[in-house]
């Protein structure tokens, strides 16, 4: 028994003898991580479990390490790959050697890790949920819910501390058309291991006051790493799949989408993103009650114009009418004056004709009596100086006799004193010229008369 | 009127009504006045509750309510 008895440390270095020997290549393993820490030189140590697939119980245990060397290259190289933090809770294929420590015990050594399963993994994690909120009958839930008509009051799950939540205030404060938005902040890790619960609480405290909010919005972003491993998560997509109201995503990623993206009712790509389409939002419902309400004034606009063009064709129609009556009786005034005048003109030739016969006949008449008057007057008037003439006639032998008695008389007295009258012919001489030689001339004297010859 | 609490959707819908009963000429020119009269009124209470802080947003509300009764 004695020779038998060895202390710890020999059997701790027949051990490490042993596991040298033996486990003297490297070799891949595939592990979860279940804790990992750096320390202040650099190094990294890790717990890797792996559990049962069926009920989740831890079936192996290792501890494990990256030297500072190697893991200021893998811890870069990996999380790039992966977008992923090496952090717990994730599947890695890694490339290890086995040591045994006399006094730190059994470790393995990490001198590589294959990203592309890890990304494989976490796939195949994803498609699971994934398959899982469809089997629950969720995975379209909050999709499905009709999107507020004006997002105002917001529930923002963000880290106050985030540079993403700082961005979507003041992008949804300075909107052009100063809308004003409710925001209210409910805190959360929005990665690492208390993610899951600190965002599923803050979920439950707005679902408590929920009719105080229109719109969810998870926000992340303007961080350094990427992780989003949170939001490919169960409980997290279930919560929000079931939600009263709208969730809106915005946790900022290049990758493929996350379930949270997925499930959301709105996927925004960063946190300014969300505050656009809720403005945005907004916008549309303005623009859509302007743009009626513009309808409404056209219409109103249009309806008085036509029932003003109605009213001044009714008062058109109402002057036409008035105006073709009125011209109507004009006609009629018209052909009736036209009518009396050309009657009155018929009257007046009528009677003119007959006035002109009359006239003619009353000549005639006239012209036949003034004839027979004429005649009548021609006869008085020859009877007239036939009975003038007799009377003359009868009367002048008198008148001579009597002439030649007063002439006389007259001469007796001129004779009486000396004068005589010279006679040729009987034609008493006045002028010599009238005196022709050898005629007989004779002087009548006072007392007697003496014949004599021209010499 | 209701004296249901006017919200943007109630007073959307209620435009949306008046912009249809227009449309298709089921409001005389007697009326018409008053519809564009409410169209107003509902088109600034939106513009009120959208930029107006929440105090303002209830005399607003106050206002057009005590014009409905």
């Amino acid at each position: 028994m004695n020779e038998a008895q060895l202390s710890l440390l020999q059997l701790n270095n027949i051990i490490k003898k042993t596991v040298n020997e033996n486990f003297n290549s490297k070799y891949w393993v595939v592990a979860e991580i279940s804790d990992i820490r750096e320390n202040y030189s650099g190094h990294c140590y890790l717990e890797l479990i792996q559990k049962d697939e069926n009920n989740n119980n831890i079936v192996a245990k290792a501890r494990a390490n990256i030297w500072a060397n190697t893991y200021r290259i893998l811890k870069p190289y990996f999380e790039t790959s992966t977008k992923t933090q090496l952090s717990s809770g994730i599947k890695i294929l890694i490339l290890v050697t086995i040591e045994f420590h006399e006094l730190y015990g059994f470790s393995l050594t990490i001198y590589d890790i294959e990203p592309s399963f890890t990304i494989g993994d976490i796939e195949l994690k994803k498609a699971k949920i994934i398959e899982q909120l469809v089997k629950d009958g969720i995975f379209e839930m909050n999709k499905e819910l009709e999107f507020p008509i004006v997002p105002q009051r917001v529930a923002v799950i963000s880290s106050d501390t985030a540079a993403g939540y700082e961005d979507f205030c003041k992008q949804l404060n300075n909107n052009r058309n100063n809308f004003k938005f409710n925001i209210v902040l409910f805190q959360a890790f929005m990665q690492g291991e208390q993610a899951e619960s600190s965002i599923v609480g803050a979920l439950d405290k707005i679902n408590n006051k929920v009719q105080q909010f229109d719109v969810v919005a998870i926000i992340r972003g303007g961080g350094g790493k990427s992780d989003l491993s949170c939001f490919d998560n169960y409980q997290i997509a279930s919560n929000i799949c079931q939600f009263p109201i709208p969730v809106l995503s915005g946790i900022g990623h290049q990758r493929d989408n996350s379930i949270v993206d997925m499930v959301s009712n709105e996927n925004l790509k960063t946190p300014t993103a969300v505050a656009d389409f809720i403005i945005e939002k907004t916008e549309e419902f303005y623009n859509s009650i302007l743009f009626m309400n513009d309808n409404i004034m056209q219409y109103a606009t249009n309806m008085l114009d036509n029932k003003n063009n109605e009213l001044y064709n009714l008062i058109q129609k109402l002057k036409n009418e008035v105006l073709s009556k009125n011209f109507n009786q004009k006609e009629k005034f018209f052909n009736l004056s036209n009518n009396l005048t050309k009657n009155v003109y018929n009257v007046i030739y009528y009677n003119n004709t007959k006035y002109n016969t009359l006239r003619s006949k009353i000549k005639v008449i006239l012209s036949s009596e003034i004839k027979s008057n004429k005649t009548k007057l021609v006869y008085e008037n020859e009877k007239l100086l036939n009975s003038i003439n007799q009377y003359i006639e009868k009367n002048k032998s008198n008148i001579n006799t009597m002439e030649r008695l007063v002439n006389q008389n007259n001469i007796k007295t001129v004779l009486g004193k000396g004068f005589s009258i010279t006679k040729l012919n009987n034609k008493t001489l006045k002028n010599k010229s009238e005196a022709i030689s050898d005629q007989l001339i004779e002087t009548e004297l006072y007392d007697g008369i003496i014949k004599s010859q021209i010499l | 009127m209701s004296k249901k609490e006017l919200t943007y959707k109630s007073a959307y819908l209620e435009l949306e009504k008046i912009v249809s009963q227009i449309e298709n000429n089921e409001i005389d020119v007697d009326e018409l006045a008053v519809k564009v009269k409410r169209a107003a009124e509902l088109l600034t209470f939106c513009k009120s509750k959208l930029t107006e802080s929440e105090l303002e947003i209830s005399k607003v509300i106050n206002k057009i309510s005590e014009n409905e009764e």
